[in-house]
C-alpha cells in the first residue's frame, strides 16, 4: 500500500518535473476537451434557443400556426370547432413597444421570419386584409435585423400623416422609447381606408419584420405583453395557415429537435472521434519517447507490473487536469459565444450544463487511459538492454 | 573481508546473438566481499557478462547462482536484481529531469520495504558521504560528469545491496573524479559489498582481488595486479 502510495506521488513528481513536455502531452487532451464542452454547449444553446418561443403558450389555447410564420407570432383562444370561428389574439408586448395609453391600439403586424404579413379578413367588416403592396422603399432585409435602428413599413396615408407630403422615406419614427426608420411605403388596404378617417397616431399601423419583433420583445414573458383582438376570424380566412393543435406543435417541436439532435449527436460523433485520435497519438508519442527512462526503472527495480502502473496513473493525470483545463476553457468560450449573441438577440442563453461536464471528462480520461494501455504494455515489455540503447 | 560464501558461481556460460557466439563456455566465481575486475577490449562481451551477471539479460545457457539461488534462463528476476544487486553504468543513466533525491531513491521506490524515517537516514549519509548536500535540489541534467556518477553511486547503494555491479564506473571521469569513485567502490568492499567491475582501466584493475581477461569470448583468471 505503502509503495503504491509512494509511485502515485512520484508519478506526479515526474509529471511536474518534466514542464514542457507534460504541457505538450495536455495539450492534445485541452484542445479536445475544449473542442467538445464548447460543441455540447453550443449546439444546447441553439436547441434551446429556438423552441424559447414555444414553451411559454399557456396549456389550454389551440395555436395557430401560418405555414409562413413562426409559431411565436399568436395563439387562438376560446376556439370553439362548432362555429368554426377563432379569435386570434395576437400578441404585442406593450410595455416596451408603447408606454404611453394613446398608443396601446397600435397593431403591429409582419412580425414574420420572411416578411409576409397576416392576411386576415375581419368578419365584422368583411374587408379583406390581404398583404400590402410596396409602392415605394425596399423589403426588408436580413442586414436590417443588425442595424440599431430597426426599420419599419408604413401604409402610404399614414405617412402622410405623419410626414406631409414630403418624403416619409428614411425619416425616423419613435414609438415608445425606440426609434423606427421608414424603409417602405404601402399601398392602403381598404382597413387602413376605413380608419384613415380618423387617423390619429393610436391607430397607427406598422410593419416591423420577426427578428427585430424577437430582439427587441423576447423578454420570455408573454404574458406581460398586450394583445390585438381580432375577434370573430373564421380560421379558413386565415389564408396561408392551418390551425393545429397543441400536441400537433408539441410532436413538430419533437421531431425538429429529434433532427437537430441527430445532427449534433453526428457533429459530436466526429469530435469525440477525432479528441481520441489526438489524446492516443500524444500519449503514444510520449511513451515511445521515455523507453530510455523506462530502461532506467527496470534496470534499478520497477517490475513490468509497475511501469504499467506508473504510465497509466501519468495517463490518468493527464487526463484529468487536461480534461478540466480544456472543459473551464470550453466553458469560456461558450460563455462568450453566448454573450456575442446577446448582442443581436437580448437573450443570454448560457447556463450550466452537467453533460458538458460530465461527457468530455469521462471521454478524456478514458480516452487516455485506454491510449495509455498498449504503448505502456509494449514498453514494459521491451528488453531493458534495448531500452538503455535508445539513450 | 572475504568469506569463503560463494556469491555468484558460473558453469558453462554461454551466450550468443543469433549465430555469433559472445560469450563462451565461461566458468568462474565470486566469493562474498571480492573485488573482481573483468579486463577486456571493446566488444569483447564484457557488458553482456555483466547484464548477466545483473540479471538485467536472461537469454544464456549454462548455468548462473546468485546467492545460493539458480538463475533460469528466460525467467524476469526483478525482484532479486533490487534487493540484491546495485549498477554503477558508465553513462550513469539517471533521470535528467528528476532531482538528485528522486534520482537516489528510485531503487527504494519500487522496493518500497524500508521505513521512510530509515531511508531519510540512509539518503542523508550517502549525500554526506558523496558531498552532493549543495547540489541536492538540483535536476540531474545540470551536474557535471563526476558529480552525476557520485548520483548513480548513491542511488546503487541506496537499498544497501549485497553486490554492486559496475560497468565502467571511471571510463567518462578524470583522474580525480576516478580516483573518488574507486574509493568509494573500495570502502563499500570493506563494509562487506562484493564488487564486480568492469573495465578498460588498469588503475581500477590494481585495486582488484581478482582479475579476469575477456578475449574472444573466453574469459581468464589473471594474477590480481597489485
Amino acid at each position: 500500500m505503502r509503495r503504491t502510495y509512494e509511485i502515485i506521488k512520484h508519478s506526479i513528481k515526474v509529471v511536474k518535473q518534466n514542464g514542457i513536455r507534460s504541457l505538450l502531452v495536455m495539450l492534445g487532451i485541452i484542445l479536445s476537451s475544449l473542442v467538445y464542452t464548447a460543441g455540447i454547449l453550443i449546439s444546447s444553446y441553439f436547441i434551446d434557443k429556438d423552441y424559447l418561443g414555444y414553451k411559454n403558450f399557456p396549456e389550454s389555447t389551440m395555436l395557430v400556426m401560418s405555414t409562413y410564420n413562426t409559431i411565436t407570432e399568436g395563439y387562438v383562444s376560446n376556439y370553439n370547432e362548432t362555429k368554426s370561428t377563432v379569435v386570434l389574439e395576437h400578441e404585442v408586448p406593450i410595455n416596451n413597444l408603447v408606454n404611453s395609453d394613446s398608443l396601446l391600439n397600435t397593431r403591429i403586424y409582419g412580425v414574420s421570419e420572411d416578411y409576409l404579413y397576416f392576411p386576415l379578413k375581419s368578419h365584422d367588416t368583411n374587408d379583406s386584409l390581404e398583404v400590402s403592396k410596396l409602392i415605394a422603399g425596399r423589403d426588408f432585409n436580413f442586414n436590417d435585423y443588425f442595424e440599431t435602428k430597426k426599420k419599419i413599413h408604413i401604409h402610404q396615408s399614414y405617412a402622410e400623416l405623419l410626414f406631409g407630403t414630403g418624403n416619409a422615406l428614411g425619416k425616423v419614427l419613435t414609438l415608445g422609447s425606440k426609434d423606427y426608420v421608414i424603409v417602405g411605403i404601402l399601398k392602403d388596404t381598404p382597413d387602413v381606408l376605413r380608419n384613415v378617417k380618423n387617423l390619429s397616431t393610436s391607430s397607427l399601423v406598422i410593419y416591423i419584420p420577426n427578428t427585430t419583433f424577437l430582439s427587441f420583445y423576447s423578454d420570455n414573458n408573454l404574458k406581460s405583453h398586450g394583445i390585438i383582438r381580432f375577434e370573430g376570424v373564421d380560421i379558413s380566412d386565415i389564408k396561408g395557415s392551418n390551425l393545429v393543435t397543441k400536441d400537433m406543435i408539441s410532436n413538430r417541436m419533437i421531431e425538429d429537435k429529434n433532427s437537430s439532435k441527430q445532427f449534433i449527436e453526428l457533429v459530436t460523433i466526429g469530435i469525440t472521434i477525432v479528441s481520441v485520435m489526438i489524446i492516443m497519438i500524444t500519449m503514444f508519442f510520449n511513451i515511445k519517447e521515455r523507453v530510455f527512462e523506462i530502461g532506467i526503472r527496470r534496470a534499478v527495480g520497477a517490475t513490468k507490473d509497475d511501469i504499467r502502473f506508473q504510465f497509466l496513473l501519468e495517463g490518468t493525470i493527464y487526463g484529468f487536469v487536461g480534461s478540466i483545463i480544456g472543459i473551464l476553457l470550453g466553458q469560456l468560450f461558450g460563455f462568450i459565444i453566448c454573450v456575442m449573441d446577446m448582442a443581436n438577440t437580448n437573450i443570454f442563453m448560457y447556463q450550466i450544463n452537467l453533460s458538458s461536464f460530465v461527457y468530455p471528462f469521462t471521454l478524456s480520461v478514458v480516452s487516455v487511459l485506454a491510449a495509455s494501455i498498449i504503448p505502456s504494455v509494449v514498453a514494459s515489455n521491451t528488453n531493458i538492454i534495448e531500452c538503455l540503447k535508445v539513450e | 573481508m572475504i568469506s569463503s560464501n560463494k556469491v555468484i558461481e558460473i558453469q558453462n556460460l554461454t551466450r550468443k546473438f543469433g549465430d555469433r557466439v559472445i560469450l563462451n563456455d565461461l566458468n568462474f566465481t565470486v566469493h562474498e566481499g571480492e573485488f573482481v575486475a573483468i579486463l577486456g577490449a571493446s566488444g569483447s562481451g564484457k557488458s553482456t557478462l555483466l547484464n548477466i551477471l545483473g540479471l538485467l539479460d536472461n537469454k544464456f545457457n549454462g548455468s548462473y547462482d546468485l546467492l545460493g539461488e539458480r538463475i533460469r534462463p528466460h525467467v524476469d528476476y526483478t525482484p532479486k536484481r533490487a534487493s540484491s544487486i546495485g549498477f554503477i553504468f558508465q553513462l550513469y543513466y539517471l533521470m535528467p529531469k528528476l532531482s538528485i533525491t528522486d534520482n537516489i531513491l528510485l531503487p527504494h521506490l519500487y522496493l518500497g520495504k524500508e521505513e521512510k524515517s530509515v531511508v531519510e537516514k540512509k539518503l542523508a549519509g550517502l549525500i554526506a558521504r558523496l558531498s552532493l548536500g549543495h547540489i541536492i535540489d538540483q535536476p540531474c541534467e545540470v551536474l557535471s560528469g563526476g558529480e552525476k556518477q557520485r548520483v548513480a553511486i548513491a542511488r546503487a547503494l541506496v537499498h544497501n545491496p549485497s553486490i554492486l555491479i559496475c560497468d565502467e564506473p571511471t571510463g567518462n571521469l578524470d583522474e580525480h573524479n576516478g580516483d573518488n569513485i574507486i574509493t568509494v567502490l573500495k570502502e563499500e568492499q570493506q563494509s562487506g559489498k562484493t564488487i564486480i567491475v568492469v573495465t578498460h582501466s588498469l588503475k581500477v584493475a590494481k585495486y582488484a582481488d581478482k582479475v579476469f581477461l575477456l578475449e574472444k569470448g573466453g574469459l581468464t583468471c589473471v594474477e590480481p595486479m597489485k
